[in-house]
């Protein structure tokens, strides 16, 4: 659960309020009903555009919800919120892509083979590799400064 | 500015003539929740929806596209079938101008066999001629060109048959090429809400440039065209 980083938290405290647990929880949630909604052909367009809603929301859920003022701190969530997304969702978002790139007329023979070794790999590099390197190198950058005076 | 206005144009020209097939297979993730009709292409465990022109990376389906239909047709009484032609655009000579495929399951007087590929002995005449004469699948013969029989009833009692739509069969002489293979595909089904795929499996060796794909049925959603441009 995001929360703001104290100097006084664990590598393991750390670690949890550096995943977006809540927004994640949204993103399966809209997804699952718009899945439920919306035919197969035509879903990568809503869930597309609710997973950049959420994502826009978000900065506003970090920063006055769960009280976060640490831009590292936000930065790293927004981010990792948007790799969970993009594990969750990849098929809609190489979809996506191909249909907006096509309509721009950029080839798009590289979009699936891409998308699909990125949804196999990225999560697991994200979370084992880039999380811990992140919070090794960022954790007391991303030490909450406190209310302002 | 001349320059400019020159390289504007060019770069409108290229996009526009090239603005028809850029897209891909599009991947999805439950086939299961699909319109019934819509064409698929599977491939490595996905299912993928398509355009009405795509571009095909051959190394990522070959060696053929698996296309098909899920079987959510259960609205429909007695034994059904889609007809397929598959014309193959090839970079040199092809092997041949048709060749017939039918799955199992058809009749004509016994149970047939499926057949796969198997090419067809006449001429594009000759093949518009029997698709123009004959009416019947017992008439469709070596005589015309079928080195077995193809055309047949769906079913014992000879409800109906492949011959039903005549029309679908002939093909503009132009379409066919001395590098175009056009496959004819008979793909016997029974209805119901199973969601099995019923699917073909067009071929696509490096010599292949471009598929047309018509694809016609009773059973109207499943009437399409697509093109498919191959790429390496």
């Amino acid at each position: 659960m995001p929360a703001p980083i104290q100097p006084s938290d664990t590598g393991l405290d750390r670690f949890t309020k550096m995943l977006p647990a809540d927004v994640t929880a949204a993103f399966i949630s809209s997804k699952a009903a718009l899945q439920s909604t919306f035919a197969s052909e035509v879903q990568a367009y809503p869930i597309v555009i609710t997973f950049l809603i959420i994502l826009f929301l978000a900065l506003f859920y970090f920063r006055w919800v769960t009280k976060i003022r640490n831009r590292w701190h936000l930065g790293f969530l927004v981010a990792t919120s948007a790799v969970f997304a993009f594990s969750l969702a990849d098929v809609q978002f190489a979809s996506f892509l191909i249909d907006v790139l096509a309509k721009i007329h950029i080839p798009t023979v590289w979009i699936n083979p891409l998308m699909r070794a990125l949804s196999a790999v990225l999560p697991t590099l994200w979370t084992l590799i880039i999380s811990q390197i992140a919070l090794s190198a960022l954790s007391d950058l991303a030490i909450d400064p406190g209310p302002k005076a | 500015m001349k320059v400019f206005l020159v390289a504007a144009l060019l770069l409108l020209v290229a996009t526009e003539s090239r603005a028809a097939c850029e897209a891909t297979p599009r991947p999805i993730e439950n086939e299961g929740n699909t319109r019934a009709g819509t064409l698929l292409l599977k491939a490595d465990g996905r299912y993928y929806v398509l355009d009405s022109c795509v571009t095909i990376s051959r190394w990522q389906f070959k060696p053929a596209l698996k296309l098909g239909f899920l079987n959510k047709f259960g609205d429909w009484d007695g034994p059904a079938f889609f007809s397929v032609k598959a014309n193959r655009t090839f970079t040199g000579a092809s092997p041949r101008q048709f060749s017939l495929t039918r799955s199992p399951g058809w009749h004509l007087g016994q149970p047939l066999k499926k057949i796969k590929e198997v090419p067809y002995n006449g001429s594009v005449a000759d093949w518009n001629d029997a698709h123009t004469r004959e009416r019947n699948p017992e008439d469709f013969g070596v005589g015309q060109g079928f080195p077995v029989p193809w055309h047949a009833y769906l079913d014992a009692e000879k409800s109906s048959s492949s011959t039903a739509d005549l029309g679908f069969w002939k093909v503009d002489p132009a379409e066919i090429t001395s590098i175009t293979m056009m496959t004819n595909y008979l793909i016997r089904f029974t209805p119901s809400d199973s969601g099995v795929l019923l699917d073909f499996d067009v071929y696509i060796p490096d010599e292949v440039l471009k598929i047309d794909l018509t694809i016609g049925s009773a059973i109207d959603p499943m009437r399409q065209k697509r093109t498919f441009v191959l790429v390496p």
